[in-house]
């Protein structure tokens, strides 16, 4: 016994965890994906199989066709906004400035932030009755609307500025890094050509940085399919159901109207969408170091 | 009297035979270099001589204990690490006493072994270092110290002069053998280089492809090879292979390599030979030499590049549509296209079976 | 920019305003001026936060958003730290605030451990198989959690654990398994083997070695990985609206139950004080570990 746990002290060290993860991670998937094959509503119950029905009802609810259409909206113009953004913003701090250590931290304080922090304090910036829209107003610009949270056509752009004020330093870092790690010998090479800067910017480093910007996308993504406590924080999902995401939906279905079924199959969902953004990746990715 | 015995060993990593069936048995206070290219099975090897990494089958034994399946900890071994393993939160002093404590040996007995160890290492004054702090060489140095200080009944070397300058290689492996002098232990030493296998070996085992090529002392397997690749490995400039057939004539031999017949009376073949059998030639440069005029066997050969290494001239001359090398002294300096007359010393020859690559 | 012709050569002589180097000026001047609409972007909102939970009420509804408060009072955070009504206690955030420390403390310490202890044993231990392991575990770390709310829920209720802070504490802890093992994983791939090998010839065994000789080489990464974890524990709000209830609530949901109910006047001094609060130990720890905090974050992106 001793011989075997000296041999075997690595595998012993590790079963607790991977006997965690297998249940409480694995088996509990499955669970979820078998709960969303029964009608369970307030208690999960796995007498009353009723195959993919609810996948059929979900995709045949409104308030998630809502749902999961925001989150290609929302996921679309994040992705374009903090990734054209925080490479601009990368490309401005790499230009050998001053107090650059001072911009830098400006620009990624935020990550340290919770998002009920980052809702709550844009919820109160687009406040149409204290915040922006009231400065600008007493700036003379009487006319100026910013009423993104009350309108449901604009609500997303709520959700897409907070996002991109907490998201953005991440992004902003990695590319940064990127930037750094293009040799210098690139640059004065395209200097003595005669290459203006934003040309050597547009046709040489920014297809250099092409690995950076696939990681920055299925990173974003990812927390794209997972938002939750922002929208929750800043629009609860209003004006009606305008801004709901697809976890909204789910943890409502599972703990506010009691249909753990359907939001099992929502939750199945959630986690299909992420295969289908990882999968690939990893694809690209492990053919490209072998 | 045996000190280890690898019986049957065989190591695979999936499909893939890192070891093939190797056998070999070490006399106490030999010193054995493993020789070979990288990806030979050289280091794995010692890793599993050493127990940090099992075996597929076989079996290793120790002062004639079978330590299979024993712990590394419990074989009585030190190791001695190319990247010199040196515990970086560590002084000098507690990484050479490391050892010792961790089998319960009193500080008091300790402290005076480390000391004397570091003295004979000229390191006592950099005990109280970390080894960041240390140069490669002092490191080296630390690390070979805290494989003395465990006086183990075998030490094992994985290519520890690697990371050396040239320079501080050659003083280290002169300062190495010194030791295996004094202390007449046994070890098994690691390199690619066949310099330090040479120099260090009482007895050298070339390996390639997980299998052992040739066992003997390093004169032997430099003289003798038993395969094109032992010849070819050994040696720089590396043996001059002359591609011909035997033939026979009566009791006669003599090799036909299309520019020269060179006559084989004198070799000792271990094999039979038979007429017309395709074969290799092998003579190494410095067998090659300007004619004296008292050679069996000379030829008349045009220069056609000639390099100079300071200590001899290396001469390429042209052979029928081959190329050999002779190793000239530096004073002989022959002219290029100028036919020169060089004598081979035919009692070096090797002679191979151009088939199956082996020694005959 | 152009200088005028006649000027030229005097400016050149003078080596002052060259065309080439008021060009250069002009673009410099651009570039800070990019740069400071950048930084007010995102230091605006924390400024505003900080200034309006100095002002009274009847100050912020004359509007001024980014005036400085005309009479500081701390009256708002007096309240928000001990007598704001949430739900329907009015004991203020400091309840709730010990609930995520007394939550965050040892779930992060408890993963950190495990998830270096993983990391090393599949770095520095290798098995037939390690690679598997390695990849099953990892692979949590994409998982949407929202597949295992109602299976952890129910177990959390079968071990009587639920709404309480041993059950998030617990929770934490195994969700946390797989971006810390990865972390140190990662990490200790760089420790050179020949060390480990070296001690255990040396007669050292697995956990002697990493206590002795690995952890003290990995003071960085223990660090971020502090760091990644108290950030993520505490900024949680999945798992904290899911599995606590009104006396166990961290303070994400405190802070979302304050702000965003709709009961009673709006005293949003209180609600940015508040939230102040609720940002406080994780901008503390960026502000004094601004390096480790972002390779923490860089590791942490991936994991849900």
């Amino acid at each position: 016994m001793r011989r075997f746990l000296q041999r075997h002290v690595s595998q012993v060290a590790l079963s607790p965890s991977l006997a965690l993860i297998a249940i409480f991670l694995y088996g509990f998937i499955a669970y979820t994906a078998a709960v969303s094959t029964t009608n369970s509503k307030a208690f999960p119950r796995f007498d009353n199989f009723v195959g993919l029905e609810q996948y059929w009802r979900l995709f045949h609810t409104p308030r998630w066709h809502v749902a999961f259409t925001n989150m290609f909206l929302f996921g679309g113009l994040f992705l374009l906004v903090t990734i054209s953004l925080g490479l601009l913003i990368a490309i401005l701090i790499d230009q050998r400035i001053r107090a650059e250590s001072f911009f830098r931290s400006i620009v990624m304080y935020p990550m340290a932030m919770s998002f009920v922090v980052t809702g709550i304090i844009w919820q109160w910036l687009l406040n149409p009755t204290l915040g922006i829209e009231v400065m600008v107003h007493q700036l003379g610009f009487e006319s100026f609307r910013l009423d993104w949270l009350t309108n449901p056509n604009t609500v997303i752009w709520a959700l897409v500025v907070a996002a991109f004020w907490q998201g953005c330093g991440l992004v902003m870092a990695l590319f940064l890094a990127g930037l750094r790690g293009i040799d210098e010998d690139i640059w004065k090479a395209a200097a003595v050509d005669g290459i203006p800067a934003w040309r050597v910017y547009v046709f040489i480093v920014i297809p250099m940085l092409a690995p950076v910007f696939l990681t920055v996308v299925v990173l974003l993504s990812l927390s794209i399919v997972r938002a939750f406590d922002l929208v929750v924080a800043l629009t609860n999902g209003g004006p009606g159901v305008s801004s709901d995401l697809p976890s909204v939906f789910m943890f409502d279905m599972a703990f506010r109207r009691t249909n753990l079924g359907l939001s099992a199959a929502s939750a199945v969902v959630m986690l299909g969408t992420v295969l289908a953004i990882l999968i690939p990746y990893l694809y690209v990715e492990t053919r490209e170091r072998a | 009297m045996i000190d280890i015995r690898i019986s049957s060993c065989n190591k695979n990593y999936g499909s893939l035979r890192v070891l093939k069936d190797i056998n070999l048995e070490i006399e106490r206070g030999e010193f054995i270099v493993l020789l070979g290219p990288s990806g030979c099975g050289k280091s794995t090897l010692l890793h599993i001589v050493a127990g940090l990494d099992r075996l597929s089958s076989g079996a290793i034994e120790i002062g004639g204990r079978d330590v299979t399946d024993v712990e590394p900890k419990d074989r009585d071994i030190a190791m001695v690490f190319q990247s010199y393993a040196l515990y970086p939160t560590m002084s000098v002093r507690s990484n050479m006493e490391f050892g010792l404590r961790m089998r319960g040996k009193p500080m008091a007995e300790i402290r005076p072994l480390v000391e004397e160890k570091a003295r004979m290492l000229h390191i006592d004054h950099l005990l109280d270092r970390r080894p960041s702090q240390l140069s490669g060489g002092q490191r080296q140095r630390v690390a070979i110290g805290r494989a003395l200080v465990r006086d183990p009944k075998v030490f094992l070397f994985d290519e520890p002069l690697s990371n050396l300058d040239a320079k501080l290689r050659a003083s280290m492996r002169t300062e190495i053998k010194k030791l295996h002098q004094s202390l007449g232990t046994t070890a098994i030493y690691v390199t690619h280089d066949q310099l330090e296998a040479m120099t260090l070996a009482t007895r050298m085992v070339v390996m390639k492809a997980g299998e052992i090529q040739q066992v003997g002392k390093p004169e032997e397997v430099y003289h003798r090879p038993v395969n094109l690749f032992v010849a070819d490995f050994l040696g720089n400039p590396g043996m001059n292979f002359m591609k011909g057939h035997l033939r026979l004539d009566g009791n006669r031999v003599s090799a036909d390599v299309g520019a020269a017949t060179i006559p084989l009376d004198g070799y000792a073949f271990d094999e039979k030979p038979t007429d017309g059998q395709a074969v290799v030639v092998g003579l190494r440069p410095e067998s090659v030499q300007p004619a004296t005029g008292g050679e069996p066997f000379s030829l008349t050969l045009k220069p056609t590049l000639i390099e100079h290494t300071g200590s001899d001239n290396l001469v390429v001359l042209a052979m029928g549509s081959e190329e050999i090398v002779g190793k000239f002294p530096s004073d002989m300096l022959p002219k290029l296209g100028e036919p020169v007359t060089v004598g081979f010393d035919l009692s070096r020859l090797s002679v191979f079976d151009a088939t199956t690559e082996r020694r005959i | 920019m152009s200088t005028s012709t006649d000027a030229m050569p005097r400016a050149q002589r003078a080596g002052w305003l060259t065309p080439r180097r008021a060009k250069a000026i002009l673009k410099r001047g651009v570039l800070y001026l990019l740069l400071a609409i950048v930084a007010f972007f995102f230091a605006g909102p924390l400024y505003i936060l900080l200034s309006t939970s100095f002002k009274t009420m009847p100050e912020i509804q004359a509007g001024g958003l980014m005036s400085l408060p005309h009479e500081p009072t701390t009256q708002a955070w007096v309240t928000a730290w001990g007598e704001a009504c949430i739900g329907i206690t009015c004991g203020g955030l400091k309840g709730y605030f010990g609930n995520s420390m007394i939550m965050a403390v040892p779930a992060v310490l408890i993963s950190v451990m495990i998830g270096a202890i993983n990391g090393y044993a599949l770095a520095k231990w290798p098995f037939p198989g390690a690679r598997f392991v390695f990849a099953a575990l990892v692979a949590g770390n994409f998982v949407p959690f929202q597949v295992v709310l109602a299976p952890v829920s129910v177990t959390l209720r079968t071990l009587g654990l639920f709404g309480s802070v041993e059950g998030l504490i617990l929770i934490h802890v195994i969700y946390g398994i797989p971006i810390t093992t990865m972390l140190f994983r990662n990490f200790f791939l760089s420790v050179p083997n020949d060390l480990i090998k070296a001690a255990r010839i040396d007669g050292a065994g697995f956990f002697w070695i990493f206590f002795r000789i690995v952890l003290p080489l990995s003071p960085s990464v223990i660090v971020v990985a502090l760091i990644l974890q108290f950030t993520g524990i505490w900024n949680d709000f999945l798992f904290a609206v899911s599995f606590s209830n009104p006396s166990s609530a961290p303070m994400t949901v405190a802070l979302n139950n304050l702000v965003n109910s709709n009961f009673g006047v709006k005293e949003y001094n209180v609600h940015m004080a508040a939230t102040v609060i609720a940002a406080a130990p994780t901008l503390i720890l960026y502000i004094l570990l601004g390096r480790y905090f972002l390779r923490g974050m860089t590791a942490g992106a991936v994991k849900g």
